[in-house]
């Protein structure tokens, strides 16, 4: 049976009703009409779906929409504000960090979790942070720059 | 000043700020009013007739809106390669299957649902009968005599044979001093595109469908569906929203673009259906291993005289684009090096199994791994540089292969030169402690391909058409798939620098059956030359006719004009002129019409023509791309580990359009190589998929990646738009020899099986000994 | 794909877990939910009862005192074991498994105390409803009456792959668990694990883990994990040794070796600890360890990993742990 529950995204309350079943990532896309997490894999192994739950990078898609309740969640919705892109944002676009884009939104979600925790990391550190999300388009490379940019 | 104000430039991609937002819609992002969820049934047996499908209880499960089984669709099966004189059984694929599944996995029926649990329990509700057939796992079990026919046209259960002989290989064996003649495997790897194949589908009341797919191909598979369904192709309408990758792998048509369409006339509401993860890598295509038997002959001196080589493929159940994989794989060896007698059979056998077709660097990345394997163990037996012996025999602009490719332009050398430098070559090779090492490779690659194997008759391959804005913008309209790689920006800035504006004076609406013009579609790295050139023809054929409108305007003769800045004005005094929104206003007002402007591309005549795989003497495209990857590896002798340091990658596109964009293709297309190289494998047992999750499939993260060095090489194509060729499937295609050769530089091992396991590598030191 | 239904319920405290896995059958625990939600969308488990444990704060604490040791709560992530600071400076296996599983999301969700439960892992067992379907029959872990691993085998050879079991016995960890009673009772982390494949730990469905405690190490003690994967993440390891050695004056006075990725469970390696303990310290004595390990492991071939593979892996990971703890006890 459905419940109704409270989601905090992007700083915004949300009620809604869900079954307990459902994901944090069903809850968000379907219930929310927020898109920008992506579905990849289904089972936690590829990072598409990577929101902020209280300063940390997690999976939406293993994450019980129930459990979300009363945490503060970030979504790639919620990373520009007032219609500016992040600089982060802007990196990964000026240095062509994107090609197909549909592991960007869990990428920049992850990587803005590592430079919140880690202002300055050192290339190993970028790309473990990073190592939980997958691309196919652009072996990283830029990705990886893209980051390191905004560490400097 | 600059040659270019816009190309050559390394401007971000127009879509970034959608795409870095969430704001960009990919196919499974669309949601319609009251749209229904679908779900496909297939096949849990390899190999069967099916007796009956019994779907009355899902029918009744509460919530299921439509299902769909082989008999709602028509008789005329699909396939990838089927203009004339193709035969029609290449086109062996039903949507939703007719009498016969062939694989587990084959689409059986399909249930759309208000939800997506209903549909799944909708799915088990489906009994389906089935006279079991003897299933075959391999081709030596699937021709071995006696073997039960998979498709009834194919004898033996041979799926694809292509052979053919130019010049006499023996008499060149003959003249050979030396001869060398090995074995080689490849895996089966996936496209893996991190998007899952979607299709939203909207039957109207009217009898017309809308469809939204996550597509490479939009034209084929409006033609496909149509024909599917049994409606004309006018009727269809194909939209292709931001893609999540393609690699090949949304290339052929997947079966739930048609199946969505059908549930969704039946149901009378909009369908969507997005694959599982599972289902994308047990049923969309896969790149084909091989085994390969090489041969081949030179004199002392290092001079390629013959070569023969004999692939095998394992196909699985259906044909899919693998009458080109299997021709590719023999006439993509005729460069980068000359010959003089060449000799290949290509044979690939159906079996019950997923099946394989073209994935990033199509029917080259086989090949090259063998022959450049071949290249250093030749120049080892001559004691060359396999820097040199490349060098010797490398194919120059103005040749023409024995396969009657016309190279036009070739950056083979400069590639080689700059690639080693930057490993320092010269200081490594042969000179590394034992367990480092260097190696190198080349690369040949098609800019696109020079037939239309898909359509028997098309008025060109690739159209551009631009409006004119009176504010002094333009829109271009293209068929064109941006996959990821970012084509609408690069068609952009040919229109832009053509036509002398601003790259945010020009907006690209694509890949829209219905609004858009034809173009073949995002494969064989074909946009950059065919939509590039198609690009510029329109972008010209607009300045000429504004040109026209100022040039009395201006007091100059139109030939005396320039378009720069955003103005047009009289060459050599900018100051004389008007701006290009002037210059558009001026002629709506003379014309009392629209500006607007058509660019069409066919291949030139050289190219193509009648399609004699047969004789293997089509010139396939019109440029070639070349390219070498120099690497170093450092071997772990005690666990077989290989860990590459570092690739330089350095590819002849023509002309770099995006310099950034052409860096992040080699950069990307190496991190498939790289895995295919040292850990992809899509693992089948007995016909099931035994890698269904990302966690089995392991592409390499960034963890894994070495740091790749992307070099540039431009040898100004006089074919290419702005002397532009292929910077796409050809970037990977010598990473893995290249890692191999390094393996052998390091430790002596020749690995000739792929995927290079530290295991197998560990295995290969022990049997050498020593050292 | 997506998860069955069950009924979700929340356990506000310790007892709660006790009472509300008493009062329903067929409940699972979810804390990290990385390993037990993709099983249940694959529906390998199929619960009707889902206990969402995540809002109890008392099992989130790291606790450390040189004479009390270390306690880890069973919730704490496995992100913030791997960056404690004295687990850092005086557990460092124990740092460097958990900071090398997956990928930094799911160290981010995963806890200790499901890392150390997790089952053990098959290409036969971890796949979906759907892909079963194409199977006439199940394996031993499924209910069913064969293993697919090895024909005629007898019993499920379903691999244990979990990266801190090994770090955890190395260092010489205990393990609290609560009972269906609500009795604790602490053993020795061996001492959890049943080393049989088809379930590889004593928990029964009312116990749950509590708390993880490890003694502080003597002075002059080194400990290292080492973990080879196919990936560097988002992968279990091929195989992962953890050792963790106490040296004065050169001499090895105490060992501790344990592996992973070989069977049923983490397997300690006394053999080989024989061979350090009492004795100079040398690349000799160090390489007969090895060779003791080498001997006494008799792996599950896994995934397309031989035997032959696997026991000369586990030998260099031995060894290299040996000498890696080795260093930092000096």
């Amino acid at each position: 049976m459905k419940q109704l529950i409270e989601l905090k995204v992007n700083e915004e309350s949300y009620e809604t009703a869900v079954d307990p079943h459902r994901t944090l990532l069903e809850a968000l896309r379907e219930n929310l009409g927020m898109t920008g997490s992506k579905e990849g894999c289904d089972l936690g192994a590829c990072g598409a779906c990577t929101v902020i739950i209280d300063g940390k990078a997690v999976l939406a898609c293993l994450t019980l929409a129930m459990d979300a309740q009363g945490k503060d969640i970030t979504t790639i919705e919620g990373v520009a504000k007032e219609r500016k892109l992040s600089p982060l944002q802007q990196n990964f676009v000026d240095y062509g960090a994107i090609q197909c884009g549909y592991c960007t939104p869990g990428m920049i979600m992850s990587a803005k979790a590592l430079l919140d925790e880690n202002p300055k990391p050192t290339e190993a550190e970028i790309k473990r942070g990073i190592s939980g999300n997958l691309c196919r388009c652009t072996g990283y490379t830029k990705i990886i720059e893209a980051i390191a940019v905004r560490a400097k | 000043m600059e040659k270019y104000s816009v190309i050559g430039k390394r401007l971000p991609r127009l879509d970034g700020v959608a795409k870095v937002t969430g704001d960009a819609r990919y196919t499974g992002d669309i949601i319609l009013p009251r749209m229904l969820h679908g779900k496909i049934l297939r096949s849990k047996v390899p190999h069967a007739f099916i007796l009956n499908i019994d779907t009355s209880k899902a029918e009744k499960l509460a919530g299921v809106k439509a299902v769909v089984t082989g008999k709602d669709i028509t008789d005329v099966p699909h396939g990838f390669v089927r203009a004339d004189p193709v035969p029609a059984f290449f086109s062996d694929k039903f949507s939703l299957a007719k009498k016969k599944v062939r694989y587990v996995g084959d689409e059986i029926a399909a249930v759309a649902a208000v939800d997506e649990d209903t549909a799944i329990e909708a799915l088990d509700l489906i009994k389906v009968e089935y006279e079991e057939l003897p299933a075959y796992f391999s081709p030596k079990e699937s021709m071995s005599p006696g073997a039960v026919r998979i498709h009834d046209h194919a004898e033996n259960n041979v799926s694809v044979v292509i052979s053919f002989h130019i010049g006499d290989v023996e008499q060149g064996f003959a003249e050979s001093d030396i001869v060398i003649e090995d074995t080689f495997g490849t895996q089966f790897i996936l496209a893996a595109a991190i998007e899952p194949h979607a299709a939203v589908a909207d039957f109207s009341q009217a009898g017309d469908v809308t469809l939204w797919l996550s597509t490479q191909v939009p034209f084929y598979d409006q033609t496909i569906i149509a024909e599917t369904i049994g409606m004309p192709v006018s009727k269809v309408r194909v939209i292709k929203p931001h893609l999540g990758g393609g690699f090949g792998g949304k290339t052929e048509t997947p079966t739930l673009f048609p199946i969505s369409a059908l549930l969704s006339k039946k149901s009378g509401r909009p369908v969507r259906i997005i694959y599982t993860r599972e289902e994308v890598l047990a049923t969309t295509t896969h790149r084909h291993g091989v085994s390969v038997k090489h041969k081949i002959g030179l004199k002392k001196d290092g001079t390629i005289i013959a070569v023969d080589s004999r692939f095998f493929a394992d196909g699985g159940a259906y044909t899919g684009p693998s009458l080109l994989s299997m021709f590719i794989m023999g006439c993509l060896q005729n460069g980068p090096y000359k010959m003089r007698h060449f000799k290949y059979e290509g044979i690939r056998a159906y079996t019950n199994r997923p099946y394989a077709g073209g994935i990033r660097g199509h029917g080259a990345i086989q090949p090259r791994f063998v022959v450049e394997s071949m290249m250093d163990m030749i120049a080892e037996k001559l004691d060359m540089d396999p820097l040199e012996i490349r060098k010797k025999n490398a194919v120059k602009a103005g040749d023409v292969t024995p396969s009657k490719f016309r190279i036009k332009s070739c950056g083979h050398v400069e590639a080689i030169d700059k690639a080693t430098e930057e490993i320092n070559w010269k200081d490594k090779w042969r000179k590394l402690p034992d367990g480092k090492g260097v190696g190198m490779a080349s690369l040949f690659f098609a800019s696109g391909a020079g037939f239309s194997f898909f359509f028997n008759n098309v008025p060109y391959h690739s159209g551009v058409n631009i409006n004119a804005e009176a504010e002094g913008s333009f829109t271009i309209f293209t068929g064109t798939s941006d996959i990821g790689q970012g084509s609408e920006t690069v068609l952009a800035q040919i229109v832009a620098e053509e036509l002398g504006v601003g790259l945010d004076k020009i907006r690209v609406i694509a890949s829209d059956t219905a609004t858009t013009p034809l173009d073949l579609g995002s494969y064989s790295s074909r946009v950059t030359t065919f939509a590039g050139n198609a690009a510029k023809t329109a972008a010209y054929n607009m300045k000429k006719k504004l040109f026209e409108a100022t040039a009395d305007l201006l007091e100059a003769n139109k030939d005396d004009l320039e378009a720069k800045n955003d103005r047009i004005y009289v060459k050599g005094s900018p100051e004389k002129g008007i701006t290009i929104s002037q210059a558009i206003n001026a002629y709506i007002k003379d014309k009392q019409d629209a500006l607007v402007s058509e660019g069409h591309y066919n291949p030139p005549a050289d190219v193509g023509g009648e399609m004699r795989l047969d004789l293997g003497e089509v010139n396939i495209s019109p440029t070639f791309s070349f390219g070498t990857h120099a690497v170093e590896v450092d071997i772990d002798k005690e666990t077989g580990v290989v860990k590459v340091q570092k690739i330089a990658a350095a590819h002849d596109c023509g002309f770099a359009l995006n310099p950034m964009a052409v860096e992040g293709q080699i950069e990307g297309s190496i991190q498939m190589t790289y895995g295919q190289a040292l850990l992809e494998e899509y693992r089948i047992e007995k016909g099931c998929s035994m890698s269904n999750s990302f966690l089995d499939y392991k592409m390499p993260t960034s963890e894994d990646m070495p740091y790749v060095k992307p070099i540039i090489v431009e040898s100004i194509d006089p074919e290419g738009p702005f002397g532009a060729k292929e910077a796409s499937e050809g970037t990977n295609v010598a990473t893995i020899p290249a890692i191999a050769n390094a393996i052998y530089d390091a430790v002596g091992v020749r690995m000739k099986d792929l995927p290079i396991t530290p295991e197998k590598v560990l295995r290969a030191l022990e049997k050498k000994g020593g050292k | 794909m997506r998860l069955p239904k069950f009924e979700y319920l929340e356990a506000k405290n310790v007892k709660d877990i006790t009472s509300l896995l008493k009062k329903n059958k067929e409940a699972v625990i979810v804390a990290g939910g990385t390993d037990i939600l993709p099983k249940m969308k694959q529906r390998i488990v199929t619960p009707k009862f889902v206990i969402n444990v995540t809002k109890i704060e008392d099992l989130k604490k790291i606790e450390f005192g040189e004479k009390k040791g270390l306690a880890l709560g069973s919730l704490v992530t496995l992100d913030a074991v791997s960056k404690s600071k004295p687990v850092v400076e005086k557990f460092t296996a124990l740092a460097q498994a958990s900071g090398r599983v997956a990928s930094s999301q799911i160290r981010n969700m995963g806890t200790i105390g499901g890392n150390i439960s997790i089952e053990s892992m098959c290409m036969y067992y971890n796949q979906s409803h759907e892909w079963r379907k194409g199977r006439p029959h199940l394996c031993f872990k499924l209910g069913g009456d064969r293993c697919f691993v090895a024909k005629g085998s007898k019993e499920c050879l379903a691999l244990f792959q979990a990266d801190t079991p090994p770090a955890l016995i190395a260092l010489g960890a205990k393990v609290t668990i609560v009972d269906g009673t609500g009795k604790e009772k602490v053993i020795d982390i061996e001492k959890f694990y049943t080393q049989k494949s088809k379930k590889v730990n004593i928990l029964k469905a009312t116990d749950f883990v509590k708390q993880i405690q490890i003694p502080t190490p003597p002075k002059g003690t080194g400990s290292c994990y080492l973990k080879m994967a196919q990936r560097e993440a988002i992968d279990y390891p091929v195989a992962g040794a953890a050792a963790c050695v106490t040296v004065s004056g050169g001499k090895c006075k105490n060992a501790r070796i344990a592996v992973t990725a070989i069977g049923g469970g983490p397997l300690r390696l006394k053999n080989a600890e024989e061979i350090l303990i009492g004795n100079t310290i040398t690349d000799e004595l160090i390489e007969k360890a090895a060779d003791a390990a080498y001997e006494k492991v008799r792996p599950m071939p896994h995934f397309n990993i031989s035997v032959w593979y696997k026991r000369k892996l586990i030998r260099v990971l031995v060894k290299r742990s040996i000498k890696q703890a080795c260093n930092k006890a000096v």
